[in-house]
């Protein structure tokens, strides 16, 4: 599986509730359908939690996190990497800043609810 | 619902029906079924065998996490591109080299779990083996599944 992680946060003086609303609504339509993306989701960081230093205070490097997975890399290259994607992606990005995409090649993963079923 | 968010949530199949039957109730019910993920990002440490870290990591060490009281699921990767939006196939450093996720299904589960001594105390110690060691929680607004609604 191929997982798209995209950090980011808002530029100063944007209005977060507009962007929330875009991002829960049709943002979130948009990248759902996607060429080959079979699970897709957007969260607000809360914490970053500094390891062993329980919940001392730390600053937040970044406020959101969009996450997108394909089955294949064949399918997410063929589906990110598209032209009309890539220009489309210079546009939203235009409404956040510091942005980091990365991508992972996920090599093991367990889930507890299916293996308790 | 929390006030600084919109009404309209989404969360996979189930917590969507939820969030509909919640839209207009006086309490914070969403956030009681929104997903914690924990994310941590991170190098090895210079002169690190990644080829036997990646071996054991996929063996014996695989998904040590998910025994974490509450982890509902997790899994570990191998970072392969930081894309530059916009700019393809265009290289760019990458920030960190692999990637650790840990969910658990409420926020009381998560901070239950994680933030206990035992555990916080394992952490240091990992921390210590690695390098750029950055975790990230993030409470799960949306999401889509079109696994779960092919099935």
């Amino acid at each position: 599986m191929i997982r798209l992680t995209v950090l980011y946060n808002l530029p100063p003086g944007s209005d977060e509730q507009a962007f929330l609303r875009w991002r829960l609504g049709e943002h979130q339509e948009s990248n759902a359908s996607m060429p080959g993306v079979l699970r897709t989701d957007f969260g607000q960081v809360t914490e970053s939690p500094l390891p062993g230093q329980g919940r001392a205070p730390n600053a937040l490097p970044f406020r959101y996190m969009t996450v997108a997975e394909w089955d294949t890399r064949e399918a997410f290259e063929s589906s990110f990497y598209e032209e009309g994607l890539q220009a489309e992606l210079a546009d939203n990005v235009e409404k956040i800043s510091d942005a980091v995409f990365l991508v992972t090649e996920i090599l093991t993963e367990t889930d507890n609810r299916v293996n308790a079923s | 619902m929390r006030p600084d968010l919109p009404s309209e949530i989404t969360l996979y199949g189930l917590q969507r029906s939820f969030a509909r039957e919640c839209h207009n109730a006086e309490n914070p019910c969403r956030r009681e079924t929104s997903v914690i993920r924990l994310i941590v990002f991170y190098n090895l440490l210079p002169g690190s065998d990644e080829a036997a870290f990646l071996r054991r990591r996929q063996n014996e060490r695989r998904d040590p996490v998910a025994s974490i009281p509450g982890v509902q699921r997790a899994d570990f990767g191998l970072v392969t591109e930081s894309p530059l939006p916009g700019q393809g196939r265009t290289p760019n450093d990458l920030p960190w080299h692999f990637m650790t996720v840990a969910e658990w299904d409420t926020r009381a589960a998560f901070e239950n779990s994680f933030y206990d001594e035992g555990l916080q105390a394992q952490f240091s110690e990992i921390n210590s083996k690695a390098s750029d060691v950055l975790f990230l929680v993030t409470e799960i607004l949306t999401g889509t599944d079109r696994r779960k609604e092919a099935s």
